[in-house]
C-alpha cells in the first residue's frame, strides 16, 4: 500500500514513525529535514501522484487549530477544525485538495498530543460554550485509521473532555474502532454522500452507499451519533429522482433519533482550486458542466444551485426536523 | 524520451540501441536524435549538466518532455553494476534537496544521490555520489514537473572497489547491461505523460480551425475550451464538424458550439 516513506530527521525515532516503519517494512525510508521539502514545491502534478501517493511522516510546529468559517457548523458556537493528516485514500473529483495541495502524498503529522492540546486551550477559553472541532477537512477522519490510529487517540481526549466536541468526517467504512467502543456523547460521525451513480462516476474508491449505510446502522445499534454530509451537492441527470432515492434509502436504514444533523452544501471551489483542477483532469465532464464564477468561487449558476439545495432540504425535511438541517454556505454569498 | 548524460561513453548505449543519429547544426553540447529520442552530452560537473538540461529543453525539443539524467555513480552500499532510482539528490553546498517523486513502478534500487564537485573516494554514507544530478534536477524543474525528471545511476565504484579513473569501456558496458531497463523506464515516463494529455485529435481540430478562421485572442481562448468541453461532454467529433461546416464565420462556430454543448453540460 505504501511504498515510500518520507521521514522528518526530528521524527525518525517517533513511537508512530516506528510503528509505521514495521508496518512497512519493505517501503523505501527517505530523510528530510522538513515536510515542506516534498510537499510544498510547485511542479509537482497531484494526478500522476495520486496513482501511488507516498507517505510523509512529520511534525507540524505551527498552529494545529484553526477556526471555521462562520457560514459553516453543525449547531456550535465556538467551531474549530485540525488537520492531523493532509490528503486523503479517496479520489473524489470534486475534491478542493486537488486544488489546495501540491502534492497528493499523505503528509501525518505524528505529534498529536499537541493538537490535543491546543484543542484544550480552545475548549478553556470559553469553558461554559460547547466547543466543537472538526477533523475531516483536509483528510477522511477514518479511512486510514489503521495506520494512522489518529481516531483512537482522539477518542481518548475527548472522552475526558465533555465540553469539547468532536466530528470524525468520512467516506469511510472503517469504523471497527467506534463498533467496540461505547458510544461518546460529545462525538459524532458524520457520512459523506452523493447518489450511488454519481459516487460510481466522480468518487474512486469510495465504498458503495450500501456498505455505508450498514456500518452506520452498525454504529446507530450501538448508540453512536451519526451526521450526514450532503455535501458537495452535485447537479446531475434525474437529479431529484436520485436523491430522493438515496435520502430514502439513508433514512430507511437510520433511525433519525440516531442523527444528530444532516448538513447540504453546494457544490464550490476556489476559482485558482478550479482552474488547477480543470488544468489536471481536462477530460473531466464535471468541469464542464453549467458553472460559474461567483465572488472567488466556481459554482453551479445560481438559479440551479437554489433549486437544488430547495430540492434537498425538502426531501430531508420529510425525515427530520428543520433543527437538525445545517448549511454549509460558500464564504462569498 | 530525452537523456543527459555526462560523457559519450555512457550515451553509446542508448546511441546504439535507438540508432541516433548526430545532429549536425552548431550547437553547445553533441546533441544525438531520432523521432522519438534525444541525447545530450553534457560533458562532467553540475553546471554543465544545468546547462545541457536547460538547452535541451529550449532548443532540442519544442514542448516540455519527461527526461531522465543516466550515468555511472559511486555507491557507498550497493554492488558494482547496479542501477539505482534517485530518491533524494543533494549537494552538500545547496540549499536546495531534490526528491524525485516515486512514479515508476520497477524492481531496482532506491537511494539517496549526493552530488559533488570532485570525485568521491570516502563513500561516507550508503548513497550515491555522481557530480550531474543537482544540476541537471535544478534546470530540469524549471521546465517539467517534477514527476517527469528522474536520475538513473549504474554503480561504477564502491568502497571495496574504489574510483581510480574513469574507464569508458566499463560506463558503456555497466549502462549497456541495463539498457533494457533504461528502455522500460522511458516507456514507464512516456506512457504516464501521455495520460494526462488530452487527445491529440483536438489539438488537430484547433490547428484546422485557426487556419480556417481568424479568431481574436479571446475566441481562441473560448474556441480551446469548448472544443475541450464537447469532448469532456462525449459530444461526437462529426457533430462538431457539422456544426463547422454550417458556419460561415468563427464567431458563429463558437456560439453555434456553444448553444448545443448547453444541453450536455449536467452529468449523467
Amino acid at each position: 500500500m505504501i511504498d515510500t516513506i518520507y521521514f522528518e530527521e526530528q521524527v525518525e525515532e517517533h513511537s508512530r514513525t516506528l510503528r509505521l516503519f514495521q508496518r512497512f517494512p519493505k517501503a523505501t525510508r527517505v530523510p528530510c529535514s522538513h515536510y515542506k521539502e516534498i510537499f510544498n514545491p510547485s511542479g509537482q502534478n497531484f494526478r500522476v501522484q495520486k496513482k501511488q501517493p507516498a507517505l510523509i511522516l512529520a511534525k507540524n510546529s505551527g498552529k494545529l487549530v484553526h477556526p471555521v468559517p462562520a457560514t459553516y457548523g453543525i449547531g456550535g458556537t465556538q467551531n474549530f477544525y485540525f488537520s492531523h493528516m493532509l490528503n486523503c485514500l479517496y479520489d473524489c473529483r470534486y475534491c478542493f485538495l486537488q486544488g489546495m495541495y501540491p502534492s497528493a502524498h499523505y503528509l501525518l503529522f505524528v505529534n498529536y498530543e499537541d493538537f490535543f492540546e491546543e484543542i484544550k486551550k480552545a475548549v478553556s477559553q470559553k469553558p461554559n460554550e460547547p466547543c466543537w472541532f472538526f477533523s475531516g477537512y483536509d483528510c477522511d477522519s477514518l479511512a486510514l485509521e489503521s495506520l494512522t490510529g489518529f481516531a483512537k487517540s482522539a477518542l481518548s481526549f475527548f472522552e475526558d473532555h465533555p465540553h469539547a466536541f468532536l466530528e470524525l468526517r468520512t467516506k469511510s467504512v472503517a469504523t471497527q474502532l467506534l463498533e467496540k467502543k461505547l458510544p461518546l456523547p460529545n462525538v459524532i460521525t458524520a457520512f459523506s454522500f452523493t447518489p450511488q451513480e454519481i459516487s460510481d462516476s466522480i468518487e474512486n474508491g469510495v465504498p458503495s452507499v450500501s456498505a455505508r449505510l450498514s456500518v452506520m446502522k452498525k454504529l446507530a445499534k450501538k448508540g453512536w451519533s451519526l451526521g450526514i454530509r450532503l455535501d458537495p451537492i452535485i447537479d446531475c441527470t434525474d437529479f431529484e429522482k436520485r436523491y430522493e432515492s438515496l435520502i430514502t434509502e439513508i433514512f430507511q436504514e437510520i433511525p433519525a433519533s440516531s442523527i444528530h444533523s444532516v448538513s447540504l452544501g453546494p457544490f464550490r471551489l476556489p476559482e485558482p482550486f478550479f482552474k488547477k483542477m480543470e488544468k489536471l483532469y481536462p477530460a473531466e465532464a464535471l468541469f464542464a458542466g453549467s458553472l460559474e464564477k461567483r465572488g472567488r468561487s466556481i459554482s453551479y449558476r445560481k438559479a440551479v444551485e437554489s433549486q437544488r439545495i430547495e430540492t434537498c432540504q425538502n426531501l430531508l425535511l420529510q425525515h427530520l426536523p428543520p433543527n437538525k438541517l445545517f448549511f454549509c454556505q460558500p464564504v462569498e454569498d | 524520451m530525452n537523456f543527459i548524460t555526462a560523457f559519450h561513453a555512457e550515451a553509446l548505449p542508448l546511441i546504439e540501441k535507438f540508432q541516433l543519429s548526430k545532429r549536425t547544426e552548431a550547437s553547445p553540447f553533441p546533441v544525438f536524435s531520432n523521432d522519438r529520442h534525444n541525447v545530450v552530452i553534457s560533458g562532467m560537473g553540475r553546471a554543465q549538466a544545468s546547462l545541457a538540461t536547460q538547452y535541451l529543453f529550449t532548443e532540442v525539443i519544442n514542448i516540455p518532455e519527461p527526461i531522465i539524467n543516466l550515468g555511472i555513480a559511486g555507491h557507498g552500499e550497493l554492488a558494482i553494476g547496479t542501477p539505482f532510482i534517485a530518491n533524494r539528490v543533494l549537494h552538500l553546498d545547496e540549499k536546495a534537496v531534490y526528491y524525485p517523486p516515486p512514479v515508476l513502478k520497477l524492481d531496482i534500487a532506491n537511494s539517496g544521490l549526493q552530488t559533488c564537485d570532485i570525485p568521491e573516494t570516502k563513500y561516507s554514507h550508503p548513497i550515491g555520489y555522481d557530480m550531474e544530478a543537482h544540476g541537471f534536477c535544478s534546470a530540469a524543474y524549471r521546465s517539467i514537473t517534477r514527476e517527469f525528471v528522474q536520475s538513473i545511476k549504474f554503480v561504477s565504484d564502491n568502497p571495496t572497489s574504489p574510483l581510480v579513473s574513469f574507464s569508458p569501456n566499463l560506463a558503456s558496458k555497466i549502462i549497456g547491461t541495463h539498457i533494457e531497463l533504461i528502455e522500460e523506464i522511458a516507456n514507464q515516463l512516456k506512457n504516464i505523460f501521455q495520460e494526462l494529455q488530452l487527445d491529440p485529435k483536438i489539438y488537430k481540430m484547433i490547428k484546422e480551425l485557426k487556419s480556417t478562421y481568424h479568431f481574436t485572442f479571446t475566441q481562441d481562448y473560448q474556441l480551446e475550451k469548448l472544443l475541450r468541453h464537447a469532448y469532456s461532454l462525449g459530444m461526437h467529433p462529426n457533430d462538431v464538424t457539422h456544426i463547422l461546416n454550417q458556419s460561415s464565420t468563427g464567431k458563429i462556430f463558437l456560439s453555434v458550439l456553444s448553444q448545443k454543448l448547453e444541453a450536455l453540460r449536467t452529468l449523467p
